[in-house]
């Protein structure tokens, strides 16, 4: 092991000292004893532990999947773990996508910074400094093209009633066309606090903070179209963010941007070109597409830089509407070459059910798209009154409301299923009023919601979670769910083209 | 000493183990949560007595961790993002409050790797064991890491003159 220098030694001393100072600020007796079904401290002698197949010491934590692709193995480029997103949910892409990478890389070359003044410089900004150094290093095509000088300065500024636009940047090649922005003269973010313990009396902590800065591309070339962005980042140079579209259906395109910035509106036009990144890419069509139990993927083509493998992907399904928790070993698509599996190194940009994936540039005899699995949302119409323990079966599940809280207008609601394979969650939350009255919550483009739904090994169990704001003057006494994720088994195949 | 005892002696600094790992307190404390009830369910599993405790706890509590970070990378709404800001909870001196404002600023791919190996002294074998990633993976992210966080450490040292 290599020593440690000056350096890594503070780094480790200062992280310990700091972890060593940690007071519990948790009730765990009390949560674990309700978890549990105890009953509260002293009422029983307590004799933890039961028999359960669960974790040993000395077990490895690598599954037989991980094994595949084993460090060392000059086969493999070892490609990156990287996140995979569900392409049901278009606007969760970005963040993962490299969207801020590319928007910090963008941002650079506007600045009209070479990399080693520019480096210096983003040094000295605490928040964008790290995110764009990474970014650039993780994308495998972002790297390339700042490596070949392929990334595209286009300037544009907006000044009115005090907010500042600066187009700082476009990128534009076969997998993204993003936009890199800054927004200067908006009003500041509230700063607010993750989920807190709640206690008697005490008022929620989950809430979502406003988002002051809205954008979208909103027509290429005059034709309207969906974008997707992630809040943008606070900066020393203001609010600094992205927003995407598919790429460029020709080699140049102007791009409408419209803005929001508190409640006052922009727009603006740039120009996109990737007339100099598809000069080192090479584009086969495939069109082949397969139909298993109602869900349709269509492999539309296959773009080949030099860097990364990237699939054009058309989902036609029932959408679910909610998020996903997929295990990365068995149910995530995967790149296959000669019998070597090849995680996706970007996430895949989804607008109108149609995503690119991209994936290390491998060649083989032999090269396959395989998507494991697929979920598809069914209808359904499954009420719980608002007593925590309700329960209610769900395609032949039992769905417990594990529990109902609220703090004005936000609610969070929380239900636990067993984990199985009939039933992977439930989205399509309406809250019915004492009049019988049904009204949708957190719909897709009606305003925020957080939500998660992930199973939990240890006990075998679904954990759901969505959380929004009530209607005006809406009194629930009921909450209903009317769709459910149903997993369909693959796989479907694809040979591709090279 | 019962399960709830020894949890508490340890709880403090698993906490902030959590929140390292995760960058907020939201998801820290589901780990926690999740990890305090896994642990009670296992206590029997414990070996090496109560001085083995804290060890086995964080260790359960790392896999929490790690599986709400693998969650995060799929599923994480973007409606949430602003609600997940690094938690920058203060340390014992500024030297250790600075140290953690600068690791909480790196990712998600980043952070859990200078954690286990600078907090945690694990070797680089045994982080790519804890996060199931290869040990090149492992040397790459802590040499990025590394290099992202002595340029902060600089822009730090050059704001406090």
């Amino acid at each position: 092991m290599m020593p440690r220098d000056d350096f890594e030694s503070r780094l480790g001393q200062g992280l310990k000292r700091w972890a060593q100072a940690g007071e519990p600020t948790l009730d765990l007796e009390a949560l674990v004893r309700e978890r549990a079904g105890l009953g509260p401290a002293g009422a029983e002698s307590v004799q933890p532990g039961k028999p359960q197949p669960s974790l040993q010491p000395g077990e490895p934590l690598l599954s037989p999947q991980a094994e595949l692709l084993q460090p060392g193995d000059t086969r493999v480029p070892v490609p990156q773990p990287n996140p995979t997103v569900d392409p049901r949910s278009p606007r969760r892409w970005l963040r993962w996508a490299g969207g801020i990478t590319t928007a910090a890389a963008a941002l650079a070359l506007a600045l009209g910074l070479s990399f080693p003044t520019w480096a210096g410089a983003v040094a000295g900004w605490p928040l964008i400094g790290p995110v764009v150094t990474e970014i650039i290093m993780d994308d495998a095509g972002m790297k390339w093209a700042y490596e070949m000088g392929l990334m595209q300065g286009s300037v544009a500024e907006l000044s009115e009633d005090g907010v500042t636009i600066r187009i700082l940047g476009v990128v534009a090649d076969s997998r993204r066309t993003t936009v890199l922005y800054q927004v200067q003269g908006a009003p500041p973010v509230p700063k607010e606090q993750g989920k807190q313990p709640i206690q008697a009396g005490q008022d929620l902590g989950f809430h979502r903070p406003t988002q002051q800065v809205e954008v979208m591309i909103t027509a290429v070339d005059g034709q309207g179209g969906m974008s997707s962005s992630a809040p943008p980042e606070e900066t020393p140079l203001g609010l600094v963010g992205t927003v995407s579209t598919l790429p460029l259906p020709g080699a140049k395109a102007e791009l409408e941007l419209q803005f929001r910035v508190d409640e006052k509106r922009f727009t603006l036009t740039v120009p996109a070109s990737r007339a100099e990144t598809d000069r080192y890419s090479r584009e086969v069509a495939v069109n082949q597409s397969q139909e298993i139990d109602g869900i349709t993927y269509t492999v539309e083509s296959v773009t080949y830089t030099p860097v990364e493998s990237i699939v054009r992907l058309r989902l036609e399904a029932p959408s679910f509407y909610g998020p996903i928790q997929r295990d990365p070993e068995t149910e995530v698509l995967y790149l296959e070459a000669d019998g070597v599996r090849y995680r996706t190194t970007g996430g895949g940009s989804g607008v109108d059910n149609v995503f690119l994936y991209a994936f290390p540039r491998v060649k083989g005899s032999s090269l396959h798209l395989v998507v494991p699995l697929e979920v598809k949302g069914v209808d359904i119409d499954a009420l719980w009154p608002l007593q925590k323990g309700a329960v209610t079966e769900v395609l032949g599940v039992p769905v417990t409301l594990a529990s109902y809280q609220r703090q004005n207008r936000v609610v969070q609601f929380e239900w636990e299923s067993p984990d199985r394979d009939e039933m992977w969650g439930v989205s399509g939350i309406e809250v019915i009023d004492r009049e019988g009255r049904a009204y949708e919550i957190g719909a897709a483009g009606s305003g925020w919601s957080g939500e998660s739904n992930y199973v939990n090994p240890e006990t075998n169990t679904r954990h759901r979670r969505f959380e929004t704001e009530l209607p005006e003057g809406v009194e629930p006494v009921a909450v209903r769910a009317t769709r459910a994720a149903v997993p369909v088994e693959g796989p479907w195949v694809f040979e591709l083209p090279q | 000493m019962t399960y709830f005892e020894l949890l508490r002696a340890h709880q403090g600094y698993l906490e902030r183990i959590a929140l390292a790992m995760l960058g907020n307190r939201a998801d820290a404390e589901d780990a926690m949560q999740e990890a305090a009830l896994a642990g009670y369910q296992h206590f029997d599993q414990l070996r090496g007595g109560e001085a083995a405790f804290g060890a086995w706890l964080r260790r359960i509590l790392i896999r929490q961790c790690r599986r709400i970070l693998d969650g995060r990378r799929r599923t994480f709404p973007v409606d949430d993002l602003a609600a997940y800001i690094p938690d920058l909870a203060p340390g014992p001196d500024v030297e250790a409050t600075a140290t953690w404002e600068m690791v909480a600023r790196l990712s998600d791919h980043l952070r859990p790797v200078v954690v286990l190996r600078y907090m945690l002294d694990m070797s680089q074998q045994e982080i790519a064991e804890e996060l199931a990633i290869p040990v090149g993976t492992v040397k790459s992210r802590l040499g990025k890491a590394l290099a992202l966080l002595r340029k902060m450490g600089e822009a730090q040292r050059r704001e406090a003159r």
